[in-house]
């Protein structure tokens, strides 16, 4: 088990005037696969993208084995006690505000000290893996070109014999050479996953990974969940009770 | 000092330069005298409009590097005046075009960049007016008014000075150009046009506050008690059921 | 096409080398910024953009997207340049200046392009706005080339041709720097 741990305080984001979370605090160690469910529009998919650094935070901070990325807030909740190294989450030691408190801030006390978005760039780019639905792959391409792209973007040099090797573990093997465009949806997302763990990322975020997998798509995410709980930390974004099981605790949005 | 009384005091000062400006005498040598006057209106609505500018792009800066709303409230207030002072100097300078050239617009060099400089920052409203999320909006339209900022020097002093233009150059600068009499009423007709633009750009800000206030208050408001926009469940808690939905999840246990 | 509208349009009459000037540039500049729509914005556009954002260093994306304009652009010039030379009847009385003066303008445009095209995409703005975001780097950039080449074509003193390079060649750099700076910061908004 590794010793990376991933902690947000204080984390909320809002589009417009619309809060989609806020005051969300985590505590994750490694070798943890935390499930994070809720209806549509509850904010999964937001939480992992601000997570993973696609989108910043509108207030709170993200601490990545100590390195913070995204916006820390000014108005963020001291810590508590020493963390339970078993669960690695707790609840929001503090009471939340009522409604109304925090507009009497001043602006600038609600929204962030300065942020040092170059230490927390090569952390979320080599840290973090994530695969989401909505993320587009180069479809003019073949599996292979885009694995290969992104492992170069990432500072890896693959071979094609390697590249071909990773179409196989994602159960694409044989149509790693065909475009992207003339895959089905479950291949897209067999495709995701081998992305997204590609760098093996201590770090790695699903959203609803199991959109249009067939049984043996399920099968490599089991192996990829599995390898995860070795190598660090897991997040996976369901609708389907079902796979609550996957987790070892769970964070309901939304409520 | 409270606001209600340092606008009267500019109010009084600027209605002294007016009566000044009508005072002093009419410049020779052009077709109608008296109307040379307004260069007191002129000249320093476009200085003024250069500053704020210049003031604009200072708090966008700020925004690029610290990302506080309020350095984007300020940022906008700021080019807010610039461009209203850039749209008085385009039409004090056609009213004079106007009485000297009997033509209120002959595309002379300087004409032609304040037009394209009017572009530019009309642009960064409609780049403002285009993006819904405040952030995006805040951190990409400074990123706008940065660049906008960089064609300032350019378009309006570089330009017209490379050019034939109808405009004299350096009178304001040289000893032989002006008048003193002239020099004094135009350069407290400056220090006028900045007080009135950075009295507006307060008021503007302080309205620009509440507006962001009211936008988070309301926020509150939509996501309710905030106290449970999130549950968390422990691994003791598993099988999990959604007690929310009311489904019975019976067959959860532990993987891994 | 554009040339061959040029050509049209100034078929029977004499073009100043001014006008022959202008209309170069306005060739290479419709080159340039037709380009927008395959660099960041079609990233934006198909969602890839995502991708590029979890895997590639900012700067790395920008200066690939510099680029990619920039060959875009070499590889429409190879193309627009002698069949503009041909088809509008334009004299270059100093080729040094005219070559360099193209080349210097070119490498500009296409950093220009690709900065205003980083805003753009994130801006999500189609349309009308577009051409009208990139005007403020483009505009210096532009009235600098023109005079340039004017002066590559005799019509303006070498002196000026070279004032022009060198102005080019700073607008370029300087755009550049702030461009880099400037998208870290939009980059992840």
């Amino acid at each position: 088990m590794v010793s990376i741990r991933l902690q947000a305080s204080g984390l909320g984001r809002r589009f417009g005037a619309r809060w989609v979370f806020r005051q969300l605090d985590l505590n994750l160690a490694g070798g943890s696969v935390l499930v994070v469910s809720g209806a549509n529009g509850s904010g999964k998919s937001t939480l992992l993208k601000v997570l993973s650094g696609l989108l910043p935070a509108t207030e709170g901070s993200i601490d990545i084995d100590n390195v913070v990325l995204g916006s820390s807030s000014a108005d963020v909740w001291p810590s508590a006690d020493p963390k339970d190294p078993n669960t690695g989450i707790r609840p929001h030691p503090n009471p939340p505000p009522q409604a109304g408190e925090g507009v009497k801030e001043s602006p600038q006390a609600r929204e962030a000290v300065k942020e040092s978005p170059q230490a927390g760039e090569g952390v979320s780019r080599n840290m973090i893996g994530l695969t989401s639905p909505e993320l587009a792959l180069y479809g003019a391409l073949t599996g292979i070109e885009n694995y290969r792209f992104l492992a170069k973007l990432r500072g890896q040099s693959t071979t094609v014999t390697q590249a071909e090797e990773a179409m196989d573990r994602a159960g694409l093997g044989g149509r790693g050479h065909d475009r992207v465009d003339t895959y089905s949806t479950g291949m897209k997302q067999r495709l995701r996953l081998a992305l997204a763990t590609q760098h093996q990322p201590p770090i790695l975020l699903l959203d609803e990974p199991t959109a249009g997998m067939d049984d043996a798509g399920r099968k490599v995410l089991d192996g990829i969940l599995d390898d995860q709980r070795r190598r660090g930390i897991a997040l996976f974004a369901t609708n389907d009770t079902n796979e609550y099981r996957y987790g070892d605790a769970r964070l309901h949005l939304g409520v | 000092m409270k606001t209600p009384w340092a606008l009267l005091l500019i109010w009084l000062f600027m209605a002294v330069i007016i009566v000044a400006a009508y005072q002093a005498p009419p410049a020779e040598g052009f077709s109608k005298p008296e109307a040379a006057r307004i260069i007191f209106f002129h000249v320093p609505a476009a200085i003024s409009c250069i500053v704020f500018f210049g003031i604009g792009a200072w708090y966008a800066i700020r925004v690029l590097r610290l990302k506080l709303p309020l350095d984007d409230i300020k940022s906008v207030a700021a080019l807010e005046m610039g461009t209203l002072m850039c749209v008085l100097a385009t039409v004090t300078g056609s009213i004079f075009a106007y009485m000297q050239w009997n033509t209120p617009w002959n595309w002379d060099p300087r004409q032609t960049t304040i037009v394209a400089q009017l572009l530019i920052y009309a642009a960064y409203f409609a780049l403002r007016g285009s993006i819904p999320d405040d952030r995006r909006r805040m951190v990409l339209s400074a990123g706008y008014a940065v660049f906008a900022m960089a064609t300032v020097p350019f378009l309006m002093i570089v330009i017209p000075r490379v050019f034939a233009t109808l405009h004299p150059n350096n009178t304001l600068i040289s000893s032989a150009g002006l008048d003193p009499t002239y020099k004094k009423i135009f350069w407290s007709a400056f220090v006028g046009y900045m007080a009135i633009g950075l009295a507006i750009m307060r008021v503007r800000i302080q309205a620009g506050h509440l507006l962001y206030r009211l936008e988070t208050e309301r926020g509150l408001e939509d996501s309710g008690h905030i106290a449970a926009t999130h549950r968390i469940y422990g691994a003791d808690d598993l099988p999990l059921v959604d007690p929310a939905a009311g489904v019975a999840g019976s067959e959860g246990h532990r993987t891994g | 096409m554009t040339v061959v509208a040029m050509g049209l349009a100034t078929a029977n009459s004499a073009l100043t080398p001014e006008g022959q000037a202008g209309l170069l540039w306005v060739a290479l500049v419709f080159a340039g910024v037709t380009g927008l729509a395959r660099g960041f914005v079609l990233e934006e556009e198909q969602g890839t953009a995502d991708l590029l954002r979890l895997a590639a260093r900012p700067s790395a994306a920008l200066a690939g997207k510099m680029l990619f304009h920039g060959a875009l652009l070499l590889a429409s010039e190879v193309i627009l340049i002698p069949l503009s030379l041909l088809f509008l009847g334009i004299h270059v009385e100093d080729w040094l200046i005219f070559c360099v003066g193209i080349i210097n303008g070119s490498i500009g445009l296409a950093v220009c392009v690709t900065i205003s095209g980083a805003l753009v995409a994130r801006a999500g703005s189609r349309g009308s706005l577009v051409g009208v975001l990139s005007l403020p780097v483009l505009v210096p950039m532009i009235a600098m080339a023109v005079s340039t080449t004017k002066a590559g074509l005799g019509a303006a003193a070498a002196t000026i041709g070279w004032q022009g390079n060198v102005g080019m060649l700073g607008w370029t750099i300087a755009i550049g720097a702030a461009g880099f700076w400037l998208f870290d910061a939009i980059w992840k908004e």
